[in-house]
């Protein structure tokens, strides 16, 4: 049974209260001021999660899923950018009202990122043993021996053999799997209640991915912490995510829980991604492909953000933006073939 | 089977890399790739699959001598005469290093890649083009895409004036870029457009054999396929022959007709593409395609995994000796912590570096060894 709500623009229904989520926002904006005009790269994302949920924040680049992350984190330069939500909580408590000081403790101890890069932020100038002990005594007080047996501890919990000798390896001699299993160490020294993973496995091949992939699922099975995993690759976030919510120009435009996402996909958006990714299973003498680009953030077309290029469009959807329907529940979309299906 | 185009012997490069940054200097040489032997035929996508790190890049590198082998072969655009004479006085492996045999050393020394002169390479350079995975690295950022694209065409005195305009704006059209973009700053392109200019620099030359080293690994999937369908379609248009390197077997699939898989330097399994997936012989390789996830849309993914021999630590584990997949290897035996499989050809044009497999008839394409 289907049930269809049309909801007012901008913000979900929940279809069940949840009694405490673990991070709940609603209504989030970005937006960048620059001599050009104002470009706004979150446009109205509202999601929430629970403890230890992994939710997949998939999309093209430049769809908003970083800014997203950065902004949660206030990461951004707060001089050149704007964040706004109607709500912005971590277990509760507001992000947005926070001091500085307050947020530094919030991020690397109870919500920590991991980066797209690992080589870029790790030091070339300390051993990777040191900047893990750095960061355990920057947010736990114990003393400097308690702390680098937690950074052994926590190199063999990532998969490193012989973790007392890898201890003292600077980053140029870790290897691109040994230097991001290094950052997830990082990340996950201090038992965050968040993690938030940025491209992780994207570069890796097949069988590294899936052994990052194992170990993330172990550290949720280990620490519970929930996940938002950020990525362009589907196939990769499948494997992973509870929830899956696709984004496009700075909008979700679909969310639902994995296997209904697969199964019954519904925006033009998320159907036209799946159809392009190519299947090992079948060779295809012409991949499809969704033709143009997606809208730079200081020009959004009127209407659906997706008009100018979705194979469905009709003409409501270039001068009308279009609301979230709920299509069963839990699973979302933001589309004007919504209404359509509502009424046959 | 088509002409070959371009054919590698035993190539090796190693590194030497400093072991540890401030106390001490000492040297550590890794060997990126070692004793690799494939030819690519006219015509045909040669798919190099691999994780990363495994050494394609440094592989496409010394073909073209970007990179300087330590040891090895590279022969491009011989005919079947000179090929002929070149195998002919090649002495039989084992008798010496053919240093004894004088017509040997001239014929190789002449015609190989990677010891002939700069000037004599230089006609080679135009004949073999490469484009890589963020080709922005690769552009002078305060050159327009008109200079870009103009600068091979220069360098190689191709064309008045007049002429290299012409080319260069067929070339944008070709790559399915506007005329306008000739104005612009590479910085003002999205990573698929800097790709397509990338594309142009590489074809601007008419080159016979193009290296596309990760060309869409950085890129969005629906990018990425529109890429992968334009180098399709090029290659057919001008007739080129492309080495297509990629970690993404699905990637591979789709664009190659033959492909070869690589681990830890080394090529393991050679084959056409269709029956190395309807067929992989290498337990890396049936590794790599169990691997992969597979999404039907409408059917929900499938992520039933093969369970291989897990330990995800024994990645880092680098043999000098031996076969270089033993950590993962699920049928591993005590043989290949010391025997270096060779590749051999088990079925026609398929061939596989194991010892697990039955010893063939067929051919050696390089000859395993011992340590
Ligand atoms: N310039 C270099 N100096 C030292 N080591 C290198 C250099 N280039 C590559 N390597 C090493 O050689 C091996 C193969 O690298 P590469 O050819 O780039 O692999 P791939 O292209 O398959 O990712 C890796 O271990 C890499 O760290
Ligand atoms: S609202 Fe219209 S243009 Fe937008 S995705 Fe739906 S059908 Fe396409
Ligand atoms: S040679 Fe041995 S270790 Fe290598 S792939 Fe074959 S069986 Fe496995
Ligand atoms: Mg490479």
């Amino acid at each position: 049974m289907i049930s269809l709500t049309r909801l007012t623009n901008g913000t979900l229904k929940r279809t069940a209260p949840e009694m405490n989520p673990l991070l709940e926002i609603r209504n989030l904006q970005t937006s960048f001021h620059t001599p050009y005009g104002t470009g706004r790269a979150v446009n109205g994302v509202s999601f929430s999660m629970n403890k230890g949920e992994i939710i997949g924040l998939a999309g093209e680049s430049g769809s908003g899923k970083t800014m997203t992350a950065l902004s949660i984190l206030r990461l951004l330069p707060e001089n050149k950018v704007h964040i706004s939500a109607e709500a912005l909580r971590f277990n509760g408590l507001d992000l947005l009202s926070m001091t500085d000081e307050e947020m530094r403790m919030i991020r690397g101890h109870k919500i920590s990122m991991i980066f797209q890069d690992p080589v870029a932020f790790l030091n070339p100038a300390f051993t990777i043993g040191q900047q893990l002990t750095d960061t355990i005594l920057t947010h736990m007080k114990i003393s400097k021996q308690e702390a680098a047996a937690l950074a052994v501890e926590t190199l063999s919990k990532v998969g490193f053999t012989a973790p007392e000798h890898k201890f003292h390896y600077y980053p140029h001699q870790l290897s691109g799997g040994m230097a991001q299993r290094t950052m997830i160490a990082q990340a996950i020294v201090t038992r965050p209640q968040l993690l938030i993973a940025d491209e992780i496995a994207t570069s890796l091949d097949a069988t590294l991915q899936n052994q990052i992939i194992d170990l993330m699922l172990l550290i949720r099975q280990e620490l519970s912490s929930a996940m938002i995993l950020i990525t362009h690759n589907l196939a990769l976030i499948s494997q992973m995510a509870d929830r899956i919510a696709m984004m496009y120009a700075g909008e979700i435009v679909e969310i639902a829980d994995k296997e209904n996402l697969f199964r019954n996909p519904f925006h033009p958006y998320t159907i036209g991604l799946l159809e392009s990714i190519p299947r090992i299973d079948k060779k295809s003498e012409f991949l499809k492909t969704i033709p143009g680009n997606i809208p730079d953030i200081f020009h959004y077309p009127a209407g659906c953000n997706f008009s100018d290029r979705c194979p469905r469009v009709m003409e409501i959807c270039c001068h009308k933006k279009p609301g979230y329907y709920e299509l069963s529940p839990g699973h979302k979309a933001l589309c004007w073939l919504g209404e359509r299906a509502a009424t046959t | 089977m088509n002409r070959i185009l371009l054919k590698a012997c035993n190539l090796s490069k190693t590194f030497t890399v400093k072991k540890s940054l401030f106390f001490s200097n000492r040297m550590e040489r890794v060997a990126a790739i070692r004793n690799i032997s494939f030819q690519l035929y006219q015509g045909e996508t040669f798919g190099l699959v691999g994780e990363s790190g495994c050494g394609k890049s440094t592989l496409s590198k010394t073909l073209l001598r970007l990179l300087k082998a330590d040891d090895g072969e590279v022969y491009f655009g011989l005919t079947q005469e000179q090929f002929l004479k070149l195998e002919s006085a090649r002495p039989l492996t084992g008798i010496g290093d053919g240093e004894e045999n004088q017509e040997y050393r001239a014929l190789r020394s002449q015609y190989n890649l990677t010891e002939m002169s700069e000037k004599s390479l230089f006609p080679y350079r135009r004949k073999i083009q490469i484009i890589f995975q963020n080709p922005y690295s690769s552009f002078n950022p305060r050159l327009r895409v008109r200079e870009i694209l103009e600068e091979p065409l220069l360098i190689h005195g191709v064309g008045s004036k007049q002429d290299r305009e012409e080319t260069l704006y067929e070339m944008l059209e070709k790559v399915g870029l506007n005329r306008d973009y000739a104005k612009r700053f590479p910085n003002e392109f999205s990573g698929g457009q800097q790709q397509r200019i990338g594309i142009a620099r590489a074809l601007i030359l008419n080159p016979e054999l193009l290296i596309a080293d990760e060309p869409v690994s950085s890129l969005d999937v629906s990018v990425q396929a529109q890429i992968i369908n334009l180098i399709n379609r090029i290659r057919r248009d001008m007739h080129l022959t492309v080495l297509f390197i990629s970690h993404d077997l699905s990637v591979i699939r789709q664009v190659a007709d033959r492909a070869a898989v690589m681990y830890g330097g080394r090529l393991m399994e050679i084959a056409p593409t269709e029956a190395l997936f309807a067929n992989p012989l290498h337990p890396y390789t049936d590794l790599l395609i169990k691997s992969a996830p597979v999404i039907r849309i409408g059917q929900g993914s499938d992520f039933s995994r093969w369970e291989y021999h897990h330990d995800p630590a024994r990645n880092e584990v680098v043999y000098e000796t031996g076969c270089s997949f033993r950590a993962k290897c699920r049928d591993a035996m005590p043989v290949c912590e010391q025997l270096i499989p060779g590749l051999l050809e088990v079925q026609p044009e398929h061939f596989v570096a194991c010892h697990r497999l039955p010893v063939p008839t067929g051919t050696l394409q390089n000859k395993g060894s011992l340590s």
